[in-house]
């Protein structure tokens, strides 16, 4: 079963002279188990496929299978339900609550799903410990470094067992040192298993991945095995 | 239903963790509630300061005289050889559900050694009903009693109200004990108070050798039910009187009508100040809930990619803002009644009175406007696809 199949999906935003196409029918599979990065120049549309795939934003037309589920037509409590179940995401900016620990930034997904509290700590301290952080799991965002609120997120996204993990542009703002060690966490996870798409303007970030999707203007115009690896 | 729940502890921690926010949007809904209950509370102060004042003059007032129609005012000149009311007519009055008291009046002249004083047989109620000032002594109570004019003291006893008091005059070969002296008789908001002096009715009718009282003074309840009680002692005394109507019941009507034009003003300035403080506590209260909501659309956003539903974000902000209105309301409720009871202390001038009805107003308000803006604008945010709340800053 492929992780996702996308057919035909376009995105327009606005109408009449303000009408832009974001993206202009996107076509492609994803298996389980592949590490994925889609590039492009700014204006290319690949954060609007990223937001398409983490639906986050409905497309404008054509068909999206997520793990198996036909997910482009379901109304907004399906789609809340389907983001918990099937989707761990990973933003540039982090995205954390500032004024809540890492704990229980990593529970929040879980709480959401409904899961116990005991259940919910117990998963937290664990998916901290597998991104290297469980001594800081009582540490708020801002008492931690980049490297260290991205690794948060990871833990974040990973915390409900998502079919993907999704990330976009995760080392954008991060110093070259920190960014490899979040790459080596995908690398890790990938390893054992986990489905990572990686939305990336950047070359090196690309060449980390197994396969590098390149859009242009709204279109795949290159998809192949990336050079590396 | 856990769920819920935990998405109620989620409010609360979020109240916790971010204090800041929550002390400032609390306090737009502890002024508000504050606001309109000191301020709705010194209106109703000032109201019945004033309605006590007034009541004070004499706007209850009722007069009941022989005769019919033409007999007006009080005090010896009033007086009728032919009375016809009774004893018996003033305990029926009295009795009745709308009077608060009422007692006989009967005038008369006394010869007290070489000159004649005015002296007005009445009942101990009597410096109830007329708000009678003394400058000494008390009120009339018992038989052999009176109480003297100052004017009236000074001239037979040659003495001031205080030593005046405990002497005794003779009035035709008996003694009476003055037990006190009358405060000067000021000009003053009303129908005038007589000039003379008291006694006990039946020492002033065995005097006189009447057997009826010249007339009656009532006071009713309230002004409000003055016409309700002058209806009341027609009926009573008519039936009394074996259907004759051979009395006259006259109310202090245009001293009511400035009464009732003032307490009327006073409501309306009341209603006045009561919306006006809603209106600016209302606004706080939005306002601040406005931007706090607004602040945090990228907030709702990530819980919203996280898996969050939109009914989840809302059932959070709900949970907020009904803690926020509720602690912040109970704390305004409290300010309000503690600085209301305060402030009489602090200056008795200031009168203060808090009302159930301004309590419930201003919590009604503040809660449903704290509701509303908590939750309206959190609704709209979770609308909003994921991508687009997370795009906000």
């Amino acid at each position: 079963m492929l992780v996702i199949e996308a057919r035909e999906l376009t995105k327009v935003y606005g109408r009449g002279e303000n009408r832009v196409e974001a993206l202009a029918g996107v076509s492609m599979n994803v298996e389980p188990g592949e590490w994925i990065a889609i590039m492009g120049p700014s204006g290319s549309g690949k954060s609007t496929l990223m937001n398409l795939i983490g639906l986050l934003d409905r497309p404008t037309s054509g068909s999206y299978t997520l793990d198996g589920r036909d997910v482009s037509r379901l109304r907004d409590a399906e789609l809340a339900r389907a983001r918990s179940d099937l989707i761990g995401f990973v933003f540039q900016s982090y995205n954390l609550l500032p004024r809540e620990s890492a704990l229980k930034n990593v529970e929040l997904p879980m709480v959401y799903a409904g899961v116990g509290r005991k259940e919910r700590r117990k998963r937290a301290l664990g998916v901290l410990e597998r991104v290297g952080l469980a001594e800081r799991a009582h540490h708020r965002p801002p008492e931690l470094s980049g490297g260290q609120n991205q690794r948060v997120a990871i833990a974040r996204a990973l915390v409900n067992n998502p079919a993907l993990l999704l990330a976009d542009e995760p080392t954008g703002n991060l110093d070259t040192a920190s960014g490899a060690e979040i790459l080596d966490q995908f690398e890790e996870l990938n390893a054992s298993g986990v489905t990572v798409v990686v939305v990336t303007h950047e070359a090196e970030v690309a060449a980390r991945a197994e396969r590098v999707v390149e859009l242009r203007d709204g279109q795949i115009v290159a998809d192949e095995p990336s050079e590396v690896a | 239903m856990g769920k819920i729940f935990r998405i109620a502890g989620m409010g609360l921690s979020g109240l916790m963790v971010n204090r800041g926010r929550s002390a400032l949007s609390m306090l737009g809904i502890v002024i508000g509630v504050f606001a309109v209950i000191l301020l709705t509370a010194l209106g109703n102060g000032v109201q019945e300061a004033i309605t006590g004042k007034l009541t004070g003059v004499g706007s209850n007032l009722l007069l009941i005289s022989p005769g019919n129609a033409e007999a007006q005012g009080e005090g010896p000149l009033a007086a009728r050889s032919a009375s016809t009311l009774t004893r018996k007519d003033v305990k029926k009055v009295e009795s009745l559900p709308t009077v608060a008291a009422a007692s006989a009046s009967v005038p008369s002249a006394v010869l007290v050694g070489t000159k004649t004083i005015p002296m007005t047989g009445v009942d101990p109620s009597y410096a109830g009903i007329r708000s009678v000032d003394l400058a000494a002594g008390r009120f009339v109570e018992h038989f052999g009693e009176v109480v003297l004019e100052t004017a009236v003291a000074k001239d037979l006893l040659k003495s001031g109200p205080k030593d005046a008091v405990g002497k005794t005059i003779k009035i035709k070969g008996d003694s009476y004990k003055v037990v006190g002296v009358l405060e000067v008789v000021k000009p003053a908001f009303g129908p005038p108070v007589p000039e003379t002096s008291y006694m006990i009715t039946d020492d002033a009718l065995a005097l006189s050798g009447a057997k009826n009282v010249g007339q009656i003074v009532a006071e009713a309840r309230s002004a409000g039910s003055v016409d309700q009680a002058a209806k009341e002692i027609g009926a009573a005394l008519k039936s009394a009187h074996g259907g004759a109507e051979d009395f006259n019941v006259e109310t202090q009507k245009d001293l009511l009508s400035v009464f009732t034009l003032v307490t009327d003003l006073l409501t309306i300035l009341l209603g006045g100040i009561a919306s006006i403080s809603l209106l600016v506590g209302g606004i706080g209260i939005m306002n601040i809930m406005l931007v706090s909501v607004a602040e945090r659309t990228r907030e709702i956003g990530v819980r919203k990619a996280i898996g969050a539903t939109d009914t989840d974000v809302l059932l959070q902000f709900l949970f907020e803002a009904l803690l926020l209105t509720l602690i912040g309301g109970l704390a305004g409720i409290g300010l309000g009644i503690g600085v209301s009871a305060l402030l009489p202390e602090i200056n008795p001038i200031i009168p203060t009175s808090v009302t159930g009805t301004s309590i419930v107003l201003a919590f009604g308000v503040s809660a449903v406007v704290g509701l509303v803006f908590g939750v309206l604008p959190a609704y709209r945010s979770a609308r909003l696809q994921p991508v687009e709340a997370l795009r906000r800053e």
